[in-house]
């Protein structure tokens, strides 16, 4: 991992790319738009006087038309705030040996500076959370340059191993993020309790993004003899013939994937999918230039 | 042709073929494990397909076939039968190229000179005379049996030994109607002059060696010890006195000639018998001194003490002392000293083929240095 996190090449290209919630909740101004509505710039609506409504809300004029009480709504920019999840359990660890320098970690950490370094340009808040079995680590969301950098000293010294940690383990998850909240995942997907926790966030209206990080060597399956396969997080071991198992792996593995993505799709989380061998900013691209366009 | 091994022992050395095939087993045991996330995808009931696995297969069978050839070059391999079986022609010095050309062979002949060495008939001819009934017996022991030979002779040559030669071939011998330009036959050596240089005390013992110059027909010449040396250095003077030699003697010794001293005077550094008689006492000895030599009577010549100055072949034993032998006659005609039909086959040696083997193992290690080195390049990449 270079001390850089986010190369210069990299940087250049986030140039275009907005962060953009669905939802967000109603708090200061912010480039995000707001589904409640009050007091503010831009008109979103009227609608009929009811008691309690504050006077100085009511359009006079409008009342001097039609002789009926309107309240004038505004629908107001809010600042948003992006939660980055990172995986940092001992899967994570894992790496190409094409390229052994960069890991499923590093990929997911460089992708989580360039979402930071998006939400401060756009002045929005961001949080980090780690998860790991021994302990989440968490930073407190927050924004400026000094946020940012207390966010880079947090990746910098994020190492994984450790498995992934169970549900109880997972309670500052809920409690430090609320609705309306942008929510960025960064996992291999593997384990299920990572799947679940996506979904259950989802479905407590949190704004949910899954970057799932895979390496080359799952997607292509390059190994043509005998090797002893170990899961990092179990110590499992299987021995195995690589040129026997690829065709069968590869099957299995697609409708692993093909599955993930039906119930991601079904819980209305957004999900991108970044290779080790693939440029960088194609997940982000994926994620938020949909957002964008529309 | 066949092909043997002189060293069939050497073949135990195969043994050491186990050990590339040992370090290119694959060691499963040893193998790191590989991180592998997606484990839960795997087929869980594959198994490895052989447990016994060869890693880099080409590398190895390169190997073995070096060591294979290492062992059986270790092991001599010859191959018998791989002679040139083209027919020889033998050319005697002296024949022609016209003669040669006009002669009739079959399409594919070797043609040589039958001289020292046998060079190729293209390449100059040694000069001298040529052993040719000793060079005939060369050739046939180095021709294989099946290869004719062909010898073209002149209708005489000089280069005949005693012995008639007895072959296993059976020779075309063509005698051309070439005539050789040979030396006229070696002269005998005229009998040596003597100069008989004697005083008054040894007056007696001259008469013995005037008795065997006038054997010769050369008759010698008597004079005083004082008298001046003749100039011609091929006579041989007689010193017939105890008186010490006179100084120009010796200089007139180092340009050539032969000086004959009596027993009084030793002779300088160690002498050569030269005349040794049947009972084993050597009556005349010599030492070289400069280009002439110095020669002494190993006793007084007086025949109660040399009786073998009384018998009748005193002369020659004397001539033979003082000149070098003639040689042997050694003209032969062509027609009379045709080599026979008889002679015991020689069996041709095998041709060893060590040296192309080396050359073969030295690119199969090239090729195999290249081959593991590329490998492990690119793993390094």
């Amino acid at each position: 991992m270079a001390a850089e996190l986010i190369p210069p090449a990299l940087r250049s290209r986030l140039q275009p790319l907005q962060l953009l919630a669905k939802r967000t909740r109603a708090m200061g101004l912010g480039l995000h738009p707001s589904h409640s509505r009050g007091a503010g710039l831009e008109f979103s609506q009227y609608r009929a006087y009811e008691p309690g409504d504050d006077l100085r809300q009511v359009d006079w004029k409008l009342y001097a038309r039609s002789d009926r009480f309107f309240v004038r709504e505004a629908e107001r920019e809010s600042p948003l705030t992006v939660w980055l999840l990172v995986d940092a359990s001992a899967s994570m660890a894992q790496v190409d040996q094409a390229r052994p320098q960069w890991s499923r970690l590093d990929a997911g950490k460089t992708l989580a500076a360039c979402i930071a370094e998006l939400a401060l340009r756009q002045g929005d808040r961001f949080g980090m959370i780690a998860l790991r079995d021994d302990g989440l680590q968490l930073l407190p969301a927050g924004s400026g340059a000094r946020h940012r950098n207390r966010l880079w000293l947090a990746l910098h010294a994020l190492t994984a191993h450790g498995r992934f940690p169970q549900s109880p383990a997972l309670t500052p998850a809920w409690e430090r993020t609320a609705a309306g909240e942008l929510v960025v995942i960064f996992s291999d997907c593997f384990d299920d309790a990572m799947v679940a926790l996506a979904e259950r966030l989802a479905a407590a209206r949190r704004e949910v993004i899954v970057v799932q990080l895979l390496t080359a060597e799952e997607r292509d399956f390059p190994y043509h003899h005998g090797h002893r396969f170990r899961d990092p997080e179990t110590g499992e071991e299987r021995p195995g013939d690589g040129k026997a198992m690829r065709i069968e792996f590869l099957q299995r593995f697609t409708q692993a994937l093909q599955a993930l993505d039906a119930r991601l799709d079904a819980a209305g989380i957004a999900h991108a999918r970044y290779v080790l061998d693939e440029p960088l900013e194609r997940p982000l691209q994926h994620v938020f230039g949909r957002h964008n366009k529309a | 042709m066949s092909v043997s091994l002189l060293l069939p022992g050497a073949l135990a050395a195969l043994a050491v073929l186990v050990l590339p095939v040992l370090l290119h087993l694959a060691r499963r045991d040893q193998q790191q494990p590989l991180d592998f996330a997606a484990l839960r995808w795997l087929p869980g009931k594959v198994q490895p397909r052989n447990r016994l696995r060869l890693e880099d297969l080409p590398l190895l069978l390169l190997r073995l076939l070096l060591l294979t050839l290492l062992v059986l070059w270790l092991a001599q391999p010859v191959m018998y039968g791989a002679t040139d079986r083209r027919p020889y022609v033998a050319v005697m010095p002296g024949v022609s190229a016209a003669t040669v050309t006009q002669q009739h062979f079959l399409k594919d002949v070797r043609m040589h000179w039958l001289a020292v060495g046998l060079p190729a008939w293209d390449a100059a001819l040694p000069s001298g005379v040529q052993p040719i009934d000793s060079l005939l017996r060369q050739l046939d022991a180095e021709l294989p049996a099946e290869a004719p030979l062909i010898v073209l002779a002149t209708p005489q040559f000089d280069g005949a030994d005693a012995q008639l030669p007895v072959l296993s071939h059976r020779v075309d011998w063509r005698i051309v109607t070439d005539t050789a330009p040979v030396p006229p036959p070696a002269q005998r050596m005229p009998a040596p002059r003597l100069y008989i240089m004697v005083d008054a005390a040894h007056q007696a013992q001259s008469r013995y060696l005037a008795a065997a110059a006038q054997a010769w027909q050369v008759p010698a010449t008597q004079t005083a010890t004082t008298a001046t040396l003749p100039a011609n250095t091929q006579a041989v003077v007689v010193w017939l006195s105890s008186a010490a030699l006179p100084s120009q003697a010796m200089a007139w010794v180092r340009d050539g000639g032969t000086l004959l001293l009596t027993q009084s005077h030793p002779l300088p550094g160690t002498p050569l018998p030269l005349w040794v008689a049947d009972d084993g006492v050597v009556l005349l000895e010599a030492s070289a001194q400069g280009q002439g030599r110095l020669l002494r009577w190993t006793r007084p010549l007086q025949p109660a003490v040399m009786p073998q100055l009384l018998e009748a072949d005193f002369p020659q034993h004397l001539r033979a002392a003082l000149q070098a032998p003639t040689p042997a006659p050694v003209r032969a005609d062509a027609r009379t000293h045709q080599p026979q039909w008889g002679g015991r086959s020689t069996p041709q040696p095998p041709q060893a083929l060590q040296p192309w083997l080396a050359l073969l193992l030295a690119l199969l290690f090239l090729s195999e240095r290249w081959l593991a080195t590329r490998q492990r390049a690119k793993a390094l990449q």
